[in-house]
């Protein structure tokens, strides 16, 4: 009888090992989920959809979007604890909204900074500073003076409030001393609308909607440390003497709590779709810049992050 | 005749075949329950990768026309708008399936979405440029007065107690309030339960609301589900095509006021079978009755709701902003292929938008002959099928459709609860489609309302932003009329009738 036993457990650990090595030598061996807090459409959901178009060639399995829009984001972000931190129920994290939200929201935003767990940012965007293509503002320097002429008259469009862009309207009035008004939107194709339709004067925006939409308006200003090599006429706002730097950045989640080698899995496999030509080119050509912090340098970067937006954060929130 | 030509070319088997595919696939997601032309499309969107641009897009543009359509049958047969567009189809469509016309309904919901599908993409073919400008003439107080609009419908729609009637749709304005506003960034009603910060959602809330109640009174109630037809072997095809004969101007009516307000970014077909169904039941006949099973109401919401289809890729492919929900999936979609889009579009590449509209239109007429041999087959399914086995595929499809988008478990939940409300309030009179409208139409109105007020105070123009722009005093005419006319014509025919009396 003993012996039964003993074979039994001699053989569960022997089972248990294996499974043990087999996990570590392939991630992923099912499809893998990812979640994302916005529309098909938007910036997010096209940064998620480029590995998709690539994921299965790479690694061998599908990986699955679900597109759960709200709240700006925070939708999903609130359930991502309740994710099993097994490396296959993802979420697509922004940056800084995930910094931003839970400081201006407190305990109603659903998620703390901690819950929020980047295992490897793998693309961003910078911010522009947009007018359509019509308009009389034909520079920085027009908008400027614009603002200057008649403070608080000028709109300025952007999507939701306590997100990347109306975190740039706030940084571009702190450097320039400028009193405008910001005119939150649903999302970002319903701010581009509103500034094609002339409701708004200007917009803050992403490098994608310069892609998009190039014909149709014009970019004023980015706010990113240097050029992009996509629009070497486009001036930086740190050129023009506004040192403001406001990039959105992406990253792969995993649930709180998840296991680091897991996290390195998720990471690696990844970091291979990622790493792939076409995706890299797709999303060049779409106005996304190419980064890659795989973990656990993930974890330096998110604290980084969460320094520089916390005041900013603060700030937002006070000034309702 | 350019055109002539590409749909030659788009007559090869392989378009045909994914054509085919998308619009057979579109209709039966469309059909279930929860299943949005949003989601479909999302979901067929890996399949679209695999192909070339042009086939790829014709395949999710399909996916897009099937869906749109496809709602109709779960909107007449069971009360339950298989997507937000036909919201509207279940206020006619239900009430005429109940007695004993469904067959009829279906195939009148059918020619009326292939009359409204050609609509939107002939205009599409001819008149995408200019029309695009339209897009750009609708600023936050436009989307204000549109969203005021469509909730005149709520007094067509209460007939007889108006009062109930605006109780239900500020009970569903009220819940539009709940979770993050838009315009502040507030938290709302949320009572820190996580499940509501990002609102009511609106498919789980309006399968409740809508579905919910008939199946409770499934349960309750010991006759069959629909009314069997009376005469055995009517020809519907024929019937259908003579209700939309006597409705011509009710046809064309919705179909072009579907491509307009495609044309308007981001308001969708669920808006366009709205405004089209007001316009509709306010320059009925007398003898119609909107809301109690009238053909006319199928008629205008889905012709109005397919004709979005074709029209909401005006302002996507022209200028980059999607003019309805799915256009925003079909426009990533472009943009992951690599299609560039804008005007160039139109001059460089005018090879592509003419294939793509060339297979959309044979597709959309395949629709006419798909859609008549699905819906006979649904229709004798439904009303064959035994009350044991239909109770509980019903109540597993609401299940279902209301977690599938999202993968939720709140939103069953909210399902649930919405559906009992309904269920009791309506025991009281007061009707559930008011309070879908509030849910539907209230952020629009509210964020139109304070975006323009943010901006006409950096402008000092207040008024004049909200009163005297053209569309918007246009749409200021259309609401007036709304209100006041029906009861105005209601006395003098009374008056009339007095008249005749005395005589």
């Amino acid at each position: 009888m003993r012996l039964i036993v003993k074979g039994c457990l001699v053989s569960l650990a022997i089972f248990s090992a294996l499974c043990a090595s087999s996990t570590v030598h392939a991630f992923p061996e099912k499809s893998v989920r990812l979640t994302v807090g916005f529309g098909p459409g938007g910036p997010s959901g096209i940064a998620a959809r480029f590995m998709q178009k690539r994921f299965t060639a790479v690694t061998g399995q599908e990986l699955i979007i679900i597109n759960k829009p709200g709240a700006g984001g925070a939708k999903a972000w609130s359930q991502i604890k309740k994710d099993k931190k097994d490396g296959y129920e993802l979420t697509l994290l922004n940056f800084p909204h995930t910094v931003l939200q839970p400081i201006a929201r407190g305990k109603n935003a659903g998620y703390s900074y901690e819950d929020i767990q980047p295992v490897l940012y793998y693309t961003s965007v910078p911010q522009v500073l947009a007018v359509r293509k019509d308009s009389p503002i034909k520079t920085f320097k027009d908008l400027v003076s614009a603002i200057k002429a008649k403070p608080g008259s000028v709109t300025i469009g952007g999507t939701g409030i306590g997100g990347s862009n109306h975190s740039a309207f706030y940084k571009l009035n702190k450097a320039g001393g400028f009193k405008a008004a910001y005119v939150p939107f649903k999302d970002t194709s319903s701010t581009i609308a509103g500034l094609k339709s002339g409701s708004t004067d200007a917009a803050w925006t992403f490098t994608t909607q310069g892609v998009k939409d190039g014909e149709s308006i014009r970019m004023l200003a980015i706010a990113s440390e240097k050029r992009m090599s996509l629009f070497p006429e486009l001036p930086t706002l740190t050129e023009l003497g506004y040192p403001v730097v406001d990039v959105a950045y992406w990253s792969i989640g995993v649930p709180p709590g998840t296991p680091s080698n897991i996290r390195q899995l998720v990471s690696d496999a990844f970091q291979k779709v990622v790493n792939d030509a076409s995706v890299k080119a797709d999303m060049s050509k779409g106005g996304y810049q190419p980064i890659l912090i795989p973990y656990p340098k993930s974890n330096e970067f998110k604290a980084r992050l969460g320094r520089d937006y916390g005041a900013v954060g603060k700030a937002l929130s006070k000034k309702k | 005749m350019e055109f002539l030509h590409h749909i030659t070319v788009a007559f090869s088997p392989y378009i045909l075949a994914v054509g085919t595919c998308g619009l057979f696939l579109g209709i039966l997601l469309g059909a279930l329950p929860g299943l949005s032309s949003t989601f479909s499309c999302a979901v067929m969107l890996p399949i679209s990768f695999s192909m070339d641009p042009v086939p790829g897009l014709i395949f999710l543009g399909t996916v897009y026309m099937g869906s749109t359509y496809g709602g109709s049958f779960s909107a007449i047969l069971i009360k339950t708008p298989g997507t937000p567009q036909s919201i509207t189809t279940t206020f006619d469509g239900f009430p005429m399936a109940k007695r004993g016309e469904g067959g009829l309904a279906l195939s009148i919901a059918c020619m009326a979405s292939v009359i409204g599908g050609l609509t939107g993409i002939f205009v599409f073919l001819w008149l995408a440029p200019p029309l695009a400008e339209f897009a750009l003439m609708f600023g936050p107080a436009e989307y204000f007065w549109l969203a005021l609009f469509g909730l005149t419908i709520i007094a067509s729609l209460s007939e007889g107690n108006l009062v109930k009637g605006l109780i239900s749709g500020f009970f569903g304005l009220a819940l539009s309030q709940i979770g993050v506003s838009v315009v502040s960034g507030d938290m709302r009603f949320t009572y820190g339960n996580p499940a509501l910060i990002g609102g009511i959602p609106i498919i789980p809330a309006t399968i409740g609301l809508l579905c919910l109640p008939v199946a409770i009174d499934l349960i309750a109630d010991p006759d069959h589900h629909l009314s069997t037809p009376l005469t055995k072997r009517s020809n519907n095809f024929l019937r259908a095509a003579r209700a939309i004969w006597d409705r011509k101007r009710n046809a064309i009516q919705s179909s072009l006021i579907g491509t307009l307000v495609g044309i308007i970014p981001a308001a969708g077909g669920a808006i366009a079978s709205l405004v089209a169904y007001a316009e509709a039941s306010r320059t009925a006949k007398k003898s119609d009755r909107f809301g109690d099973g009238d053909p006319g109401g199928i008629i205008a919401s889905e012709s109005a709701n397919n004709a979005t289809v074709g029209s909401g890729l005006i302002p996507t492919f022209v200028l980059g902003i999607p003019g309805t929900p799915p256009d925003a999936v079909i426009l990533g979609a472009m943009m992951v292929h690599g299609v560039q889009i804008g005007p160039k579009l139109f001059t460089e590449h005018n090879d592509i938008v003419l294939t793509f509209l060339s297979g959309m239109t044979i597709a959309t007429v395949l629709m006419l002959p798909v859609g008549l041999f699905l819906g006979r087959f649904i229709y004798s399914a439904v009303t064959k099928m035994p009350k044991s086995y239909l109770v509980p595929m019903v109540a597993l499809m609401l299940v279902i459709g209301s977690f599938a988008i999202q993968n939720n478990y709140h939103d069953i939940v909210i399902m649930l609860v919405l559906g009992i409300v309904a269920w009791v309030i309506n025991r009281f009179g007061f009707p559930a489609p008011p309070i879908v409208l509030g849910l539907l139409l209230g952020p629009i109105a509210e964020q139109g309302f304070a975006q323009a007020l943010m901006i006409g105070r950096a402008k000092d123009a207040v008024l004049e932003i909200f009163f005297a722009r053209p569309i918007s005093v246009a749409l200021i005419g259309c609401i007036l009329a709304a209100i006041v006319l029906p009861p105005l014509l209601r006395r003098s025919s009374l008056n009339r009738l007095r008249m005749r009396k005395n005589v």
